[in-house]
């Protein structure tokens, strides 16, 4: 019911300011957390039914649940992020041990299938084209998935319906493997090295993420693109004059759960073909066992999509997956070779698109 | 052979540091050394460093004493201009070897070109690159120290550089990266973080100061007040320098209430700059300055190691 709410009062809301106030951990409060927000109930029920049977969640020295490790997310790629279709009708817990392991079979298989043509997509399957990608991508194709898929909201396990007024925030911006080469804003950001967005799926690299807990804030970081979020607790939002790529995060404790509302993200963001500017995200990280913790994302976004909707899934904390260095600006020979080959086609053949066909 | 001579300058460099503050001679603007900072929330028993910290003076411009000097580019004006600043190595000079000397103006000469084929040539910042350590604590903007207790994350407002300390479960870097492997450790409320695995080169700041893949630096962070941290680090490479040697400022913490790092997300700002010469439609020419030259990169006399 929340999301139809003009956005504008639903910020105001959330970004309620009250007279800064010391909580019992000595952290200076100053926002007032909304009570409700979209999601919750479905992350709720998602992951009380999931959490280890008689686990004690450990709490941090001043109180919070503690969260805090080094995940990786590698067993988790080539998961289905919607509902199959050969599921259709069909719930997360209907589906039968024996119909998993089954499916997950498969797409181990498919991931073997798939791996010369890694990151190319379908056209360049069936065109046969294989590109040259380095080798650790091959490292974990046989991921011991642990969902049936990723979407717990809506039940029906698919993205809701488009808003009516979406037309109005789709963006058109060149995908991987986009043909032009004239110049470096004909690229998509991830050739550019300005990809990263604050939410994530598992893929074939870049799993790692750590988390570092104090009493007033929480650091999220991923190994993909370099991403460090800093989770400000109990603090208001930036003035929406600023419109960070990662948004601007802010969280506050429910329970065993961090709540971070994410907002300020600028026009250039996009997903799924739109822009993600009027976007509220609403994430909940919560310790399901010694070894997991679940994150669920919640799509709060009036102008793209009818309803809210959520994914979900879990990492699992393991010390020897830390963190390396993602640099992938610095020496982004990869860029400059494609606009260079671009320059060549032209000057021999007077078009400096890129065929990817035989 | 080069550490063995290096050995009593260290001692020597710790011996003067301990007297100083034995003596309780206070450090310029940062309080006395007989503060005792509040202990962290870990309930460890260390002291607390949580905070946004930002350097206030001109080290990223020329870490060594420099008057004000103008800009590559004369229409930018006192914009693009070098502010005059003290330096902030201990003793006043980086104790380059001969060869290294020559590097450095080399680096300073080719600063502005960006390119990137031409790896040894131009300043990292300029090109939106990973700042590297220690030059990324004293960049002109702040830094964020998250401190739990097996590990300390630094997020840096430039290029979204950021790293952790492993303060437990110490190993050695796997492979060379921008922002090098760091292992950190207490001695008594200083926190101590050895930093190596760096790419090569190593730029320290505007003027072409620099190291190489060898570098190892020392950091010391402590803190004198409820508001200051003295920040020490130590470098020693013994294929750009003579002897170690260590530069030294207080680091202000961000004191409104509001204080936050906002990201500097540049690599936008740096495209034109780095790829716009192989668009079909360049936005204007590549200023001579920025022009890449025939020059060729002074060696260590060991080159080809």
């Amino acid at each position: 019911m929340t999301y139809r709410l003009p956005m504008s009062i639903v910020l105001s809301v959330a970004t309620a300011v009250s007279l800064t106030a010391q909580a019992s951990g000595g952290r200076a409060k100053r926002l007032q957390p909304p009570a409700a927000l979209p999601g919750g109930e479905a992350v709720k029920a998602f992951v009380t039914a999931r959490a280890a049977k008689a686990f004690t969640p450990p709490k941090t020295p001043w109180g919070d649940p503690d969260i805090s490790g080094v995940f990786t997310t590698k067993d988790e790629a080539n998961t289905p992020f919607e509902r199959p279709t050969e599921w259709a009708g069909r719930r997360m817990e209907d589906i039968t041990p024996k119909e998993f392991a089954e499916a997950l079979a498969a797409r181990q298989q498919l991931a073997l299938e798939r791996a010369p043509f890694a990151g190319g997509g379908d056209d360049l399957i069936e065109q046969g084209v294989a590109i040259a990608v380095p080798i650790h991508w091959f490292d974990n194709l046989t991921a011991k998935n642990s969902r049936t898929w990723f979407v717990i909201e809506p039940a029906d396990g698919k993205i809701p319906a488009l808003a009516p007024g979406a037309a109005s925030q789709k963006v058109d911006r060149p995908g991987f493997l986009a043909p032009g080469r004239d110049s470096y804003t004909d690229r998509s950001t991830t050739d550019r090295c300005i990809g990263g967005t604050v939410w994530r799926t598992p893929t074939l690299y870049g799993n790692s993420h750590d988390i570092v807990q104090t009493p007033d804030h929480v650091i999220f970081r991923y190994e993909a693109q370099r991403t460090a979020r800093t989770i400000r607790l109990y603090q208001p939002h930036l003035s929406p004059a600023i419109r960070p790529l990662l948004g601007d995060s802010i969280g506050w404790w429910e329970g065993p759960t961090l709540v971070v509302e994410t907002t300020n993200f600028p026009e250039t963001v996009d997903y799924r073909g739109y822009t993600m500017k009027d976007l509220r995200l609403i994430e909940r990280i919560t310790r399901l066992g010694p070894k997991t913790v679940e994150w669920s994302v919640t799509f709060d976004n009036p102008s793209v999509w009818s309803k809210p909707w959520t994914y979900s899934y879990p990492l699992t904390q393991d010390d020897t997956q830390m963190i390396f260095e993602y640099a992938c600006h610095e020496g982004n020979f990869g860029l400059a070779n494609i606009l260079s080959a671009g320059r060549t086609a032209e000057k021999l053949t007077g078009d400096s698109s890129m065929k990817t066909g035989k | 052979m080069w550490l063995r001579r290096a050995g009593p300058a260290v001692s020597c460099l710790t011996a003067a540091v301990v007297l100083s503050v034995a003596s309780g001679t206070p450090v310029a603007g940062q309080g006395t050394p007989t503060y005792k900072a509040p202990r962290s929330p870990h309930k460890d028993g260390r002291p607390d460093l949580n905070g946004i910290y930002q350097a206030i003076n001109t080290a990223n411009w020329d870490l060594e004493d420099h008057p004000m000097a103008p800009g590559a580019f004369w229409q930018l004006g006192a914009l693009g201009g070098v502010p005059p600043g003290q330096g902030v190595v201990e003793g006043g000079a980086i104790p380059y070897q001969p060869w290294a000397r020559e590097r450095k103006a080399f680096n300073y000469r080719n600063r502005l070109i960006a390119d990137v084929y031409k790896t040894d040539f131009g300043d990292p910042e300029l090109k939106c690159y990973l700042p590297g350590i220690p030059r990324a604590t004293y960049m002109p903007y702040p830094f964020q120290i998250v401190q739990a207790g097996t590990s300390i994350m630094m997020t840096y407002t430039f290029a979204n550089a950021n790293r952790i300390v492993n303060m437990t479960n110490h190993r050695g870097s796997a492979v060379d990266s921008w922002m090098g492997w760091s292992n950190g450790r207490w001695d008594g409320d200083t926190l101590v973080v050895e930093v190596e695995g760096f790419n090569d080169p190593v730029w320290l700041d505007r003027a072409g100061n620099f190291a190489s893949n060898r570098l190892k630096v020392t950091e010391r962070f402590t803190r004198t007040g409820p508001d200051h941290l003295r920040y020490e680090a130590t470098l020693i490479d013994p294929t750009v320098f003579t002897r170690p040697w260590t530069i030294s400022m207080p680091l202000y913490r961000l004191v409104n209430p509001n204080g936050q790092l906002v990201e500097y997300r540049c690599i936008e700002l740096t495209e034109e700059a780095l790829y716009g010469r192989l668009t079909k439609s360049p936005k204007a020419p590549i200023p001579v300055e920025m022009t890449p030259s025939a020059e060729t990169t002074p060696q260590p006399p060991s080159a080809g190691r």
